[in-house]
């Protein structure tokens, strides 16, 4: 068992509608390189590649096997996880801690131009109960919303505050896919698509990929590059039925939170924290998350968002990225949020850094309506 | 390796061509349950779960690890889902022994399932969608002519014919008839192996594996934990996983062309220097007959030039010098994301001492494997292996 994981080579890719430039193979190729590169290590040197992707997005049998090589597989040892990239991360952090492997190399992608996700998601429910209600990720999500919404009376406005804020903060970063800002009455105008959620309450679809090395402490500090160290994860699950759950809260997300903190220390988030990557997989579970990742008290998100606590100027800015709801591609965005928040923990955010930022936490989720949660915990020293 | 790892518990489901009775849920709950028996467990020793599955077109519903996580009792508890084709169940095996490796997690339970008699098209036809979709794609190649180009290719660089073939075959079919869970149970013998029909030239019905529905559980714990659950934990003294990119079309370069570099490598973790004396049982993935024979030379048991000699003096049978596949292996039933695991479940088994017809007496050291691979771009063909190396003693 090692000391320290820390996180030394950081790529993404542009994210964008349709990537008409590369083909999937190309895209993960450069992107994997990329990452490399910033780690300033030869491929030879990674000891095992942990991959994220869903089969059924990218459109083929086990997709891992066809990018196994612009992935920079060859002759090594190479996990594949059908989850979202956090679990990749998850996964490369415990095989550096273990002391069976010294490098990692993690990356996940999405083509989400290839494919429907409205029509997709269907399939993510059982055949029994679910799927007979024409379900796909969302009307499960607007349920959700409407649920939160009821229970503490959150209105269209809070939601719609999520969307400027995240997107005012896309401008200033060059890999996002939405960079043009929306003012609150565009978001409260938009069209409903299902309701309560409005167009502008929802993510686009993205093509991208991101990628990340992690290493031991003892290759870490070889490097002369600021390095981001993981000082805390955890995960956890929720039941999968949605009426045998409060859909107004995420347990899962609690939970990990929980294991994620006290690895780290943390006891109060919203203080010692400075900044938050999460993901806002609509604008209301933004404010959902903060709730459950102890920023703010339950059900107290929309005042907190009103207060302007999270934004850039905030005392604790969330998604200064522009977050999912201005880039998503679908698999990665996980790992994208780790990628933010490292680059603002080493202080290579560039225009969207926050000033001062020491220790930053990534949230990801997976399954519908927050049934899988992660969160990461990083700190610059 | 830095922190030891035993195996102290395993489950399985009978496979068979279609549960009927058993919803997916319903699968995955029936193998939980007897695993956590056989460990003599509850739901709240495990600290994490970990879930395998092969391509989820097969099972028809995207996110098994999501529907099923209530039946596998992982409500409020880390939940990870694996998918690496064949290896699948290799690598969630791995996947938890990570989990423990690095002192996150005490036990963990690791899972793995398919169902492959749901889909309205036949699983064939389902895995012909791993293919390029531009250059092999339209050839409508599947795994049958994969294995069967392969086995054409072992043929000729290894000179074993079609007697040796059968003759494996026979012998795995007969095994899996003291394997109360294994799917085919045919009482054969080589004369009707060598009568079979052709599916694939030159593979025959007995040289091929069916396609099965079912689940693997095993329950990993760490070295602290492992021998207060259990008198015989299976340790994992050794393992290794590698990708490899070959090109069939380069002379001799077979599906087990690298298997020799990756099984040296766990050799080397486990203490391992003579194979063919320190092991006593090996239960590799041999979902086709013919690449047993390839494997003896392969797992170190002896030169590429005497795998038919090896053959012929029943190296592999159950009363052989090294029983290979003694729950019948692969061969006799496959469900692709528990057909990995349940190699390292039979490992497991055989170190324990509860392999009851099938159990070969005194044994210290079992290797297991889990392999995957399927063409790709171009002609070239990605090869997954998983090799683990369990031991009755930590090494």
């Amino acid at each position: 068992m090692g000391s320290r994981v820390g996180i030394i080579g950081i790529s993404e890719s542009r994210c964008e509608g349709m990537n008409r430039k590369d083909s999937l193979n190309d895209l993960i190729f450069e992107t994997t390189s990329r990452a490399l590169e910033d780690a300033g290590i030869h491929p030879s040197d990674i000891d095992t590649v942990v991959m994220a992707e869903y089969d059924q997005v990218d459109g083929r049998l086990i997709g891992a096997m066809s990018a196994a090589l612009a992935a920079h597989c060859y002759d090594k040892d190479e996990i594949r996880v059908e989850d979202d990239g956090m679990a990749a991360l998850a996964i490369a952090y415990m095989r550096c801690l273990s002391g069976n492997f010294n490098t990692a190399l993690v990356v996940s992608w999405a083509m989400c131009s290839q494919t429907n996700l409205d029509i997709l998601t269907r399939l993510n429910f059982d055949p029994f109960f679910h799927r007979p209600l024409g379900l796909n990720w969302m009307t499960a999500h607007a349920i959700q919303t409407l649920s939160y919404m009821n229970q503490w009376g959150i209105t269209e406005e809070q939601g719609a505050r999520v969307t400027v804020k995240n997107r005012l903060n896309a401008v200033h970063n060059p890999n996002a896919h939405l960079r043009v800002k929306v003012s609150l009455e565009e978001v409260l105008q938009s069209k409903y698509v299902s309701w309560p959620l409005r167009r502008l309450n929802l993510p686009p679809h993205s093509d991208g990929a991101c990628a990340m090395v992690l290493s031991t402490e003892e290759i870490a500090q070889k490097s002369d590059k600021p390095i981001a160290w993981i000082k805390g994860i955890g995960w956890a699950n929720d039941t999968y039925y949605l009426g045998d759950k409060d859909l107004w809260r995420l347990p899962s997300l609690a939970i990990a939170a929980r294991r994620a903190y006290t690895m780290a220390k943390i006891q109060n988030p919203l203080k010692e924290i400075d900044v938050a990557e999460v993901y806002d997989i609509t604008s209301f579970h933004e404010l959902m998350e903060y709730e459950a990742l102890g920023f703010c008290k339950e059900g107290e998100a929309g005042k907190f968002i009103d207060r302007g606590i999270t934004s850039m100027e905030g005392e604790l800015p969330v998604n200064p990225s522009g977050g999912m709801l201005s880039s998503n591609p679908y698999t990665a965005v996980g790992l994208f949020r780790v990628a933010e928040a490292a680059l603002q923990v080493t202080g290579r955010a560039e225009g969207r850094q926050v000033a001062n930022a020491k220790v930053a936490l990534a949230h990801a989720m997976s399954g519908m309506c927050g049934q899988s949660n992660f969160v990461v915990i990083l700190s610059s020293g | 390796m830095t922190r030891r790892v035993a195996v102290v518990g395993t489950g399985q489901t009978k496979y068979k061509t279609k549960h009927h009775h058993l919803s997916t849920p319903d699968m995955y709950f029936e193998v939980v349950k007897r695993c956590l028996e056989d460990a003599e467990l509850s739901l709240k020793d495990i600290d994490a779960f970990v879930i395998g599955t092969g391509p989820e077109a097969l099972d028809g519903v995207n996110g098994i690890d999501k529907w099923c996580a209530d039946a596998l009792g992982a409500m409020n508890k880390p939940l990870i889902k694996i998918n690496t084709g064949g290896a699948t169940g290799g690598s969630t095996a791995l996947t938890a022994l990570d989990h423990i490796c690095s002192g996150v997690f005490d036990v963990v339970m690791a899972i793995a399932g398919q169902r492959m008699g749901q889909s309205t098209a036949h699983p064939q036809y389902t895995l012909s969608l791993g293919f390029d979709p531009i250059v092999t794609k339209p050839f409508s190649i599947n795994s049958l002519p994969l294995f069967a180009g392969d086995a054409l290719l072992c043929m000729k660089k290894y000179g074993f014919n079609e007697y040796h073939m059968a003759r494996i075959a026979v012998k795995n079919h007969l095994n899996a008839l003291n394997n109360p869970y294994a799917h085919l149970h045919i009482k054969t013998t080589i004369e009707e192996a060598l009568k079979a029909k052709f599916l694939s030239y030159p593979l025959r019905r007995l040289d091929l594996c069916p396609s099965s529905e079912g689940a693997c559980a095993i329950i990993l714990a760490s070295e602290e934990r492992a021998p207060k659950i259990t008198a015989s934990p299976a340790w994992i003294n050794g393992f290794s996983a590698g990708t490899t990119i070959i090109n069939p079309g380069i002379k001799g370069m077979d599906s087990t062309y690298s298997w020799d570099k990756i099984t040296q490598k766990a050799y080397r973790m486990a203490g391992i220097d003579h194979p063919r004396k320190q092991i006593q049982v090996a239960e590799p993935y041999i979902p086709v007959s013919y690449q047993e024979i390839p494997a003896y030379a392969a797992f170190g048991f002896c030169l590429p030039e005497d795998v038919t000699k090896l053959v012929e003096e029943g190296f592999g049978e159950m009363d052989g010098e090294i029983p290979f596949c003694p729950s019948g292996g692969v061969l006799c039933s496959n469900t692709i994301g528990a057909s990995g695991l349940a190699r390292v479940a039979e490992a497991a088994i055989q170190i324990m001492g509860k392999g009851e017809a099938r159990q070969v007496p005194d044994v210290k050291n079992v290797l297991a494997t889990a392999g995957g691979g399927i063409f790709g771009t171009g002609g070239m063909t990605a090869f997954f292996l998983d090799v683990l190396i369990l031991g009755a003693k930590p090494y």
